[in-house]
């Protein structure tokens, strides 16, 4: 692995994303929806001190899922950009002349992007803080909020890595429908997963038979390979009222981001090596 | 070696598996997110045209997330109100979810306040104006939807069935009963069969003869209020009729359907007592006497004489949980959090609970739990 | 300057296949079709062809951008496209196209990352190839201001801040004005007098002959000529021009016939081809005897724009 031409590459991809409007954009409906938050907080409880935990709730959820829906937009849109701009405009070919090979190309735009998204998170979660705060004051802000939201960047690392394939293989339009359906499904596949132990269980003394039994294995099948991005989702932790009394899975759940991320970025490589440029 | 990489690709597939089994044993499950997301004023927006099926999607959730809290146990259930507030919000020309979240939250979740402001939303109040059930604020149905009845039906059931099996007293009750008739009557005018042909043909008579129970002109004052019962079991039997086998709620319904046969046999017992005792001047000491057998508990407990009351703890320890929930539930909305301890909660009841019902209260989660324990049933003066 | 065939060959091309896929059936177009050619170390060797005929085909697979469909290409001793390969070589494509808001030196400095040198060597290596290219003026200004012809010179100082031993230019002269050609022009040879190997195609057929010592002709998949210009253009000699003034219209007719040529203006004068020597001294006397004047009289081959028109027909171009 050529590490410094990676590190060159993604350095680069940085710095042109981070010129990306469509960024500026995001970051700042996500500001104002941090602030609309506030805004409903601050008008839903009236003066009742005792409301404080619903208001902080109702900014909590609003800011934290803006934050994840409008940074998977943003994701998607620079991703699926990232590497069908270079071919277009021909920037790619000065690059691949040099001693970096294809697949080592894929890699340092992804690491360029994941950090611009990252970076955006940062920006968007100081927003919420700031707000946060603002209503319900600073000792209000925890450990759940950052991990929460740390949870929230690594999923979009995962999707940046979903655009990337799409990227390699398709026009920015089909590559971002293709990446939206695909990130889509991947928060509903655990519902494809409970309907296959759901059909598997005995309802009122009759047994399923053994098509319910192969179809349950598929849908498990298809659960697992479809990225799972709800593995990621701690948001209710955050607003949950009831205490969290296990302890998270934090290793394995950072093995499946790191594990899911390297899997597409072979398949964004392999696409990619075999394009005639 | 040439499948080097390939190998390795299978491999790292092959790998998800047993890390995502490890993710799913370990991570606690929640509902989904979905059910965090909205302040309901936001959800309309969020929508964009497309509230009726966020609303269906909403809903097929929250089936699963009611029972899933049920199964869990608790008298409490979080964010029902909620849940069916923003399926409301986002289809309110959806009447079942009105009523479905009213059946929950008066039949299971222990809240029929909410159950009927839930239903207000839909319907509007309906309320006693100079004497005269009138709409006193719109609902948000529209006036002529076909199904629109059905929020009245559910209104009246919470009345008839719900705040009077709360009721101590018999006047309570009968005032609950007598509220539930006024709602018949009022439907009967406001949804006649001609244009609403799904709508139940008994409102008309069901209202007169709930209307006068408890009153001067109660014909049933003295007999069993079989009338009563009659609508109330039909309620229960309905709901137990469509609930299916594998539901959880259905052992609920079966055995509020069982409450009602005990409480038919609690009340026919108490008038047959009455009168033994109008005529001989003093309170029965043996079933036997007035009532030929040992009456039989449909709910397993069984009766009892002391100090010439009846006692049925099977009875009482249903209603103080179900009071004692309400009760909990209505604190923790007032005051964002549970009532410190039993004292505290039982003071709120403002009632007292006799030796024969135990009540386990856990102040964390807010859940009550009452038990009938028939062998402290004591005869407290001289036999 | 001469070169012995026992030199190891910088580019050696055998045996290449190329095709593409193209329209809706995605039906296979050939492009190359078994071609080979060796580029010795020390030329300057042309790749001339028609439009479409492949050049920036071969250009892509020798750099190493894209593989062939079959066969084998060697660049200083290694296998196009491996590292040893592209770090041997510098590449300057048609058109090049740079990130708009670098600077040429966080550009260069990219580039250098990418090939490897070292942070003080990228920084001398920098100042050098910009100066090189006479961009020292323009270094902290965002290549989006550019010219065409800037642009350009930017294209070849990335190719050649790695010190590569082979060069391949895409084009490197097109649309240049004739001061940006010359520039480049200067370029090349002064990286040819640094011991570079430079391999690049041209449609601009008289910078191509001025400069190359070698040239490889593409024509319908195939490798058309491979050799040296001198060889190419050897069959037309023995003709001369004779350019002459002074005659009035009428007697110009005569020059004609005694030349077996056509009367041309150019400019001020007049000029005339004879095929050889002895119809050259007949068109001579035929000007002093009609009255004319000599402008000059030199004896010529034919130019490879001639070459090119007559076998190639109206494919090609200037």
């Amino acid at each position: 692995m050529n590490l410094p031409a990676i590190a060159a590459v993604a350095s680069n991809t940085f710095k042109e994303s981070a010129r990306n409007r469509i960024l500026y954009a995001i970051v700042g409906a996500t500001l104002a929806a941090c602030g609309l938050g506030y805004v409903l907080a601050a008008i839903s409880a009236g003066d009742d001190p005792t409301s404080m935990p619903r208001r902080l709730r109702i900014i909590a959820n609003t800011s934290l899922s803006a934050i994840s829906l409008l940074g998977t937009l943003c994701a998607i849109f620079l991703g699926t950009n990232l590497v069908y701009q270079e071919v277009e405009r021909k920037t790619v070919y000065t690059i691949l002349a040099r001693p970096i090979g294809r697949g080592e190309f894929i890699v340092g735009k992804f690491a360029g992007l994941a950090a611009v998204v990252v970076a955006a998170v940062l920006v968007m979660a100081l927003g919420f803080a700031v707000f946060y705060a603002l209503v319900g004051g600073i000792d209000a802000l925890s450990l759940k909020h950052a991990i929460a939201i740390f949870y929230t960047a690594v999923e979009l690392v995962v999707v940046v890595a979903i655009a990337l394939v799409f990227s390699s293989t398709a026009n920015p339009i089909e590559g971002a429908i293709f990446a939206f359906v695909l990130t889509l499904a991947g928060h509903a596949t655990k519902n494809l997963d409970a309907l296959g132990k759901e059909i598997t269980t005995p309802h009122a003394g009759v047994e399923p038979g053994a098509l319910a039994h192969v179809m349950a294995k598929v849908l498990h099948a298809i659960y697992v390979v479809l990225p799972n991005l709800e593995n990621f989702n701690l948001r209710e932790q955050v607003t949950a009222e009831k205490p969290l009394e296990l302890p998270m899975p934090h290793a394995e759940i950072l093995a499946y981001a790191g594990l899911y991320t390297a899997l597409l970025l072979a398949i964004a490589a392999f696409f990619f090596k075999r394009k005639t440029l | 070696m040439r499948f080097a990489k390939p190998i390795a690709f299978l491999l790292g597939v092959v790998g998800l598996f047993p890390l995502q089994a490890r993710i799913d044993e370990r991570k606690p499950e929640r509902p989904s997110s979905l059910l965090y997301t909205p302040d309901r004023r936001l959800m309309k927006v969020i929508a964009c045209g497309y509230g009726p099926f966020l609303a269906d999607l909403v809903w097929i959730q929250s089936t699963g997330y009611v029972i899933r809290e049920f199964r869990s146990g608790g008298s409490h259930i979080e964010h029902l109100y909620a849940l069916y507030d923003v399926i409301t919000e986002l289809d309110p020309q959806y009447v079942d979810a009105y009523v479905m979240g009213a059946v929950f939250l008066s039949a299971i979740g222990n809240e029929p306040d909410r159950a009927i402001e839930l239903l207000e939303k839909g319907e509007g109040r309906i309320a006693e104006v100079k004497g005269e059930m009138q709409e006193v604020t719109e609902g948000r149905v529209h006036p002529k939807h076909k199904e629109r009845w059905k929020l009245l039906n559910e209104t009246a059931a919470v009345h008839l069935v719900t705040y009077a099996g709360y009721a101590t007293t018999l006047p309570e009750r009968y005032e609950e009963i007598r509220t539930g008739g006024k709602l018949y009557l009022y439907a009967a005018k406001r949804y006649p069969l001609t244009e609403y042909p799904d709508a139940p043909p008994w409102y008309q008579k069901m209202g007169e003869g709930l209307t006068i129970r408890g009153g001067p002109n109660d014909p049933y004052r003295d007999m069993t209020p079989s009338q009563y019962y009659t609508v109330v079991e039909q309620v229960w039997l309905a709901r137990v009729l469509v609930t299916p086998a594998s539901s959880p709620l259905l052992k609920l319904y079966e055995r509020r359907y069982a409450e009602i046969e005990a409480r038919k046999v609690y009340e026919d017992v108490v008038a047959k007592m009455g009168r033994w005792k109008q005529k001989h001047g003093v309170a029965p000491t043996r079933f036997e006497d007035f009532y030929g057998k040992v009456p039989e508990d449909p709910l397993g407990v069984g009766y009892f004489l002391v100090d010439g009351k009846l006692v049925a703890p099977a009875l009482d320890a249903s209603v103080i949980e179900r009071q004692l929930a309400r009760d909990a539930n209505g604190y923790h909305r007032a005051n964002e959090r549970w009532p410190e301890n039993k004292a505290a909660l039982v003071a709120l009841a403002h009632r007292e609970i006799p030796a024969w019902v135990w009540v386990d209260y856990d102040e964390k989660t807010g859940r009550v739990r009452a038990e009938p324990r028939p062998a402290l049933v004591q005869p407290r003066g001289p036999k | 300057m001469c070169y012995r065939e026992a030199d190891r060959a910088v580019i050696d091309l055998e045996g290449i296949t190329a095709s593409y896929r193209s329209g809706f059936a995605r039906r296979k177009r050939l492009v190359l079709d078994d071609i080979r050619f060796k580029i010795p170390a020390g030329a300057i060797a042309g790749y001339l062809g028609v439009n479409g005929a492949g050049k920036t085909t071969t250009i892509k697979l020798i750099v190493g951008i894209n593989r062939p469909d079959s066969g084998r290409i060697a660049v200083a001793g290694h296998l196009a496209g491996s590292n040893e390969a592209r770090s041997a070589l510098g590449y300057l494509p048609e058109n090049p196209y740079f990130y708009e808001y670098l600077t040429p030196v966080e550009a260069l400095d990219f580039y250098g990352r990418l090939s490897g040198l070292e942070r003080k060597d990228r920084q001398t290596r920098t100042e050098a190839v910009l100066r090189e290219v006479d961009l020292l003026d323009a270094k902290d200004r965002p290549v989006k201001e550019f010219s065409k012809g800037m642009r350009q010179r930017l294209g070849v100082a990335q190719a050649i801040l790695h010190r590569p031993k082979l060069l391949v230019l895409d084009e490197p002269l097109t649309g240049l004005d004739p001061m940006g050609r010359l520039a480049l022009r200067d370029i090349i040879l002064r990286q040819r007098a640094q011991g570079t190997t430079i391999f690049f195609s041209s449609h601009i057929l008289s910078d191509v002959e001025a400069v190359c010592d070698r040239i490889v002709i593409v024509d319908a998949c195939k490798i058309a000529y491979e050799g040296s210009v001198e060889k190419l253009l050897e069959a037309k000699e023995g003709a001369f021009r004779v350019a002459f003034e002074g005659l009035a219209e009428e007697k110009h007719a005569l020059v004609a016939e005694a030349a077996q040529g056509t009367v041309e203006r150019r400019g001020a004068h007049h000029e005339v081809t004879a095929k050889d020597r002895a119809s050259a001294e007949r068109t001579l006397d035929a000007v002093r005897g009609a009255g004319g004047r000599l402008v000059f009289f030199q004896p010529v081959g034919v130019t490879l724009e001639e070459y090119f028109v007559e076998k190639f027909g109206k494919g090609a171009k200037t």
